[in-house]
């Protein structure tokens, strides 16, 4: 300000909007819309017109705005060869097969481990329906079906009639799902059907009757009628048995439990 | 590149890129990289250097596109930082060791090329000048058969090229993305990832700086005032 005083050039009445200092500040930015020194665009210049040093200042910048222009000028097309986009291309494509070959292991690895669990579950249900009938005797008895419990007249034509080569189910037999919420959880049991009692004459009796589970001596057994010489039964044998409201035995099924524990 | 496939966004080009869609990358590369070639020719001086990055760029993006998180930023700022990351690697690698003359400033075989309008590259007119690396040292001159106008103005324009290839990096970036690229001082923060503000003081220190070098080296005369 103090040269521009002393060149003559200071006029003070034109100086209000911007000085020295403010044109040093947005003079890059003249030409540059939606800066602060475009807007103060007018100004700026009047300024210089008036001020030698910051005139000469315009000058070099135009001068250097000439210079960066023919720079950007010439290399505003510039791109880089074709060859660069061939490369990244092939470069694009293997990591495309490369992503698609290491997906492939893992979704056979996710169907393989989804087969074994599948596998396991079906062997868990199959297993003790296939293992069960080895470990439980058959009884060749005159056993009436399995179906229902008949008085001895009805029971009379089955005799020698084999129908616990494949045992039952009792109805409190659990499945797997359930063992596992039971407190003998481990315990499946099986069992024949229901066999009449040869002095059981009343099937009505069994009307208001109850199942009651019994640990019977195997004599008990032979007692009762039932032919089990032979068959491999134990000493202690646990049956149940229907009684009648007055307490008297009505028919008998055998129930053996395998302990599913001791079987895996 | 049609004006149909200049409506399709960056995000949703990149993620059909991402999911494997190969137009997809094309289109994204071609949109993007004469940005990154240049500000990697005009930071580095050197088309193979350019190249070079352009290729690490793009090869980041196929690699690694998932790094990208718009919420940080512009896709475009995501690919100058990467290129940015790459020349300073490999400033610090050229830095200890010795510059081959292949390695030098081809800018000036580029601008003499624009203005001859004939003549590739490897047919350069000018003499290249050693050891304009990118880190900013070594000059250079320029000299083939013109006319005094056209020799001032040249002259000043290599000058000036000279000047911003000895400007410290932070400086050199906001004159290449501003000045050359032309870009607003919002995207040039978007691609330096830094404030609006900085962008701005930079470039003021950038530009006093250059004229600075300029006045040290010879007074600069305007091409328009030759021959008057």
């Amino acid at each position: 300000m103090k040269e521009d005083s002393m060149n003559g050039n200071f006029e003070p009445e034109k100086m209000t909007r911007v000085d020295c200092l403010q044109f040093e500040e947005v003079l890059p930015e003249l030409d540059r819309p939606g800066t602060p020194g475009a807007a103060l665009r007018e100004a700026a210049l009047a300024h210089a017109e008036m001020c030698s040093r910051c005139g000469a200042l315009v000058t070099e910048a135009e001068s250097l705005d000439f210079a960066l222009g023919q720079i950007a000028q010439a290399t505003a097309e510039l791109q880089a060869p074709p060859r660069i986009e061939a490369a990244l291309l092939r470069e694009f494509h293997r990591g495309k097969s490369v992503a698609s070959s290491r997906r492939l292991p893992w979704q056979l690895a996710a169907l393989g481990a989804a087969a074994a669990v599948l596998l396991v579950i079906g062997l868990s249900f199959h297993r003790p329906q296939t293992t069960a009938p080895d470990k439980t005797p058959s009884v060749t008895a005159s056993l009436t079906p399995a179906s229902s419990v008949r008085g001895p007249s009805q029971a009379q034509p089955s005799t020698n009639r084999t129908i616990a080569n494949v045992p039952q189910r009792d109805s409190r037999t659990r499945t797997p799902a359930q063992k596992t919420d039971a407190s003998d959880a481990d315990a499946t049991e099986y069992a024949t059907a229901y066999v009449p009692l040869p002095y059981a004459y009343d099937p009505s009796e069994l009307e208001g009757g109850a199942v009651v589970r019994v640990v019977l001596p195997r004599s008990a057994l032979i007692s009762y009628g039932l032919p089990i010489e032979g068959m491999g039964v134990s000493e202690q044998v646990t049956a149940d048995m229907v009684v009648s409201q007055d307490g008297t035995p009505q028919a008998i099924r055998l129930v053996r439990q395998v302990n599913s524990k001791s079987n895996d | 590149m049609t004006r149909g496939t200049e409506l399709i966004d960056d995000g949703l080009l990149l993620r059909r890129m991402i999911a494997g869609d190969q137009d997809a990358f094309t289109l994204l590369y071609r949109r993007k990289h004469p940005a990154i070639y240049r500000f990697a020719l005009h930071m580095s001086g050197n088309c193979s250097v350019a190249e070079d990055v352009t290729q690490e760029v793009f090869m980041t993006l196929i690699r690694d596109a998932k790094r990208f998180d718009p919420e940080r930023g512009t896709l475009g700022g995501f690919l100058f930082g990467i290129a940015r990351n790459h020349l300073r690697r490999r400033w610090e690698q050229e830095r200890n060791s010795v510059p081959l003359p292949e390695s030098a400033d081809e800018l000036d075989a580029i601008m003499s090329q624009s203005r001859n309008g004939s003549g590739g590259i490897n047919g350069r007119h000018a003499i290249p000048y050693g050891n304009a690396n990118g880190n900013g040292h070594g000059l250079g001159i320029s000299a083939f058969p013109i006319h005094r106008d056209e020799f001032v103005s040249q002259e000043n324009v290599s000058r000036v090229r000279h000047a911003i290839a000895t400007l410290p990096e932070n400086y050199r970036e906001v004159v290449v993305l501003c000045e050359l690229d032309e870009m607003s001082y919002e995207d040039a923060a978007a691609a330096l990832d830094c404030p609006v503000g900085t962008v701005r003081s930079r470039l003021h220190r950038a530009r006093a700086l250059l004229l600075e070098k300029l006045r040290d080296a010879q007074p600069m005369r305007r091409a328009s005032a030759v021959g008057e």
